[in-house]
């Protein structure tokens, strides 16, 4: 799981980048800003795909069991789907560069569905072919999946952080990264820890993309 | 080794300009460099909003083998920091650009700009002064108008030169991204200036209003895939001018066309080695400088790791590409980690278009022979500061066995990069801009 572990690294990597970038003199750069936000896409994409496939070998070996241990937590419901149905119900998280790649994300099957509770890490430099990691084209989920997609999920919570709170964070999700700033509201702070890359990793990942551009729209 | 012309050039050091202690203010860190059109000028800006200029000067008679040295002529605070009250951000002081005009009469002018907005100065010599007033002492006090008991005619009378700069327009309030270029037109009466999102056209005359020639901002912006890193214009057809993209492509726009030049005449792009392929391929295809040949033929583009060269009538291809250092490739990640791999680095062409020079780590930076298929790795330091020292080519080795007096990848040293150089528009000398010093290296005379 290096691919994983990787990958993870680097998307912490990148919001801490995003975050600092906040607080420098001049204010966000949007070069900067866009920049960082195709690497986490990228990353979250080679998680993913990593994913998939260590679930679908898990799956293989022992049919049945769950993909990887902690990580199955939120699983099941987990899955990604959400996007192309949260997506089309949240117009904030219409259309982005990513949003877009992200409707179209690989949902994988639910039984199978990895929980990504871990915290982002990085993704390894230079991932040869890039296009092995594509996730496979996605089952677009409908809405009504959504609310049996995460337990615990704050149905009551507004559209970006709707996908944020949606999970409860199981397995070994680490503590959240150290650089994070501590004073940054729960809505963000339980998204980073969530990375976003919950399971379906595409809504959590869909959050995290909007939330850059998001932030980077601010600008 | 490279040179400018048939013959190898071997490079000497000439000067170096700027504190010499490691401990570097961030005020002095050079942002930008340019020579002036005849080369006799060199400017400099910084971190700090100053543009510090210098003279070259003039060729000594008794020595026509050494060329003139370049002093300070003028020293002058361009920018200051301010602070956007609106979106409660300060807007940097330091300098991104600097432009001369081409000289007209006895002063000269130079664009400079920041993030956000762009001043026209005047650089003046003053060598005489009136003297003799008749209601002023000589300090400039008044006279008691009672004591005066005879009157004179003020006469000029000669005085050390004095090189005064002043602001002549102040061009603000068109950019709400950051401007990363600007570029004088070939008319000498219009300039264009760049953000991320959108080029604006100038008027050198009219500081109230600009117009907006290009605009990618999406309706919703978090569509937004490619932001414009940098723009200039044709150096002689007044109605073309390029500007190249985050997505390593460059777009030819014929302001003829119609007015928001959005659509491009011509859109420059390199399809993908898919070879190369790596998971921080998009963000290093990402072109920080694009300059067009004195020609006008040609434009150079820099990305993070190559140089290419593009024909203005071939768009599928660029007709060259040179490695800066290529080494680095495996290194991406690292390099991301210590955000070196955001680094800008510029380009620029010699004279008659035969070289071109880029900037690189450890203070290494490399110029490519064109014509002889040859290129060069030198280093600006202090080390190899003497007179008149040839400098001696340097050599990375990228993994494997390490040569004698190779230096290895591991070793070098990313703080120390060079982003900015410049080359005199028709002499052999360049202008290499370390973190703070400034180096001037010129060819070797026999």
């Amino acid at each position: 799981m290096e691919l994983n572990a990787e990958a993870k690294r680097i998307m912490a990597l990148s919001l801490g980048k995003l975050y600092s970038s906040r607080m420098q003199r001049g204010g966000m750069k949007l070069h900067r800003s866009l920049q960082l936000s195709l690497v986490m896409r990228s990353a979250r994409d080679i998680y993913f795909t990593a994913k998939l496939e260590s679930d679908a070998e898990a799956a293989g070996r022992q049919p049945g069991a769950p993909g990887e241990d902690e990580e199955v937590a939120m699983v099941t419901e987990a899955v990604p789907a959400q996007p192309a149905g949260q997506a089309a119900t949240d117009p904030q998280q219409s259309k982005t560069g990513t949003e877009a790649h992200m409707e179209t994300e690989p949902s994988p099957e639910r039984s199978c569905a990895p929980a990504v509770t871990q915290p982002l890490t990085e993704a390894p430099s230079n991932v040869p072919a890039k296009t092995e990691c594509k996730p496979k084209p996605a089952q677009i989920v409908t809405p009504g999946d959504k609310e049996n997609a995460s337990p615990g999920s704050g149905s009551a919570v507004p559209a970006l952080a709707s996908d944020r709170h949606s999970r409860k964070r199981r397995g070994k999700a680490a503590a959240e990264p150290e650089f994070l700033p501590s004073k940054k509201p729960r809505m963000e702070q339980r998204k980073r820890g969530e990375s976003g890359l919950q399971s379906g990793s595409c809504r959590g990942g869909a959050s995290l993309a909007s939330t850059l551009f998001r932030t980077i729209v601010a600008f | 080794m490279a040179g400018g012309g048939g013959n190898d050039v071997q490079w000497c050091f000439s000067q170096v300009k700027g504190a010499i202690d490691d401990d570097v203010a961030e005020a002095d860190i050079i942002s930008t460099v340019e020579f002036n059109h005849s080369g006799e000028l060199l400017a400099t800006g910084d971190k700090g909003g100053r543009v510090v200029i210098f003279q070259q000067e003039p060729e000594n008679k008794s020595q026509p083998q050494c060329r003139g040295e370049y002093n300070v002529y003028s020293t002058f605070q361009s920018h200051e920091p301010e602070f956007d009250y609106l979106k409660s951000l300060e807007i940097e002081e330091k300098i991104n650009k600097i432009r001369w005009l081409p000289q007209k009469n006895a002063a000269q002018f130079l664009l400079s700009t920041n993030d956000k907005t762009i001043k026209l100065w005047k650089i003046s010599e003053r060598d005489k002064r009136p003297e003799g007033y008749n209601l002023k002492e000589e300090d400039g006090r008044y006279r008691d108008p009672t004591t005066v008991t005879t009157l004179r005619v003020p006469v000029f009378r000669p005085m050390d030169l004095m090189v005064e700069a002043s602001p002549r327009r102040v061009f603000a309030n068109a950019h709400t991204y950051h401007i990363n270029s600007i570029s004088v037109n070939s008319d000498y009466e219009t300039y264009l200036s760049a953000d991320d999102l959108r080029v604006n056209l100038w008027h050198l005359e009219i500081t109230d209003r600009s117009f907006n020639i290009v605009d990618i901002k999406p309706a919703n912006m978090e569509e937004l895939t490619e932001v414009i890193t940098a723009a200039e214009f044709h150096p002689n057809q007044c109605n073309t001018f390029v500007y190249s993209s985050s997505k390593g492509t460059i777009r030819l726009c014929d302001m003829r066309a119609s007015a928001l030049c959005d659509k491009h005449s011509k859109l420059f792009e390199e399809p993908e080695d898919p070879s190369n392929r790596s998971f921080f391929s998009e963000i290093i295809s990402s072109i920080s400088d694009v300059k067009f040949s004195h020609n006008g033929r040609y434009m150079m583009t820099r990305d993070y790791l190559s140089v290419k060269i593009w024909d203005l009538n071939m768009e599928s291809r660029p007709v060259e590409t040179y490695q800066v250092h290529e080494y680095l490739r495996s290194k991406l990640c690292s390099l991301y980690e210590n955000d070196c791999i955001f680094d800008k680095f510029e380009c620029c062409w010699n004279g008659n278009d035969s070289v071109v020079m880029t900037g690189s780590y450890n203070n290494f930076f490399r110029m490519f022979d064109r014509g002889q298929k040859k290129d060069v790795t030198l280093e600006a330091s202090r080390e190899s500061s003497k007179p008149r020292a040839v400098l001696k080519p340097r050599k990375v080795c990228g993994g494997g066995k390490r040569k004698k007096d190779e230096i290895s990848v591991d070793s070098l040293d990313f703080n120390k990069k060079i982003l900015h150089t410049a080359w005199h528009p028709q002499e052999n000398i360049i202008a290499v801009a370390t973190t703070n010093n400034l180096y001037i290296f010129q060819d070797k005379l026999n």
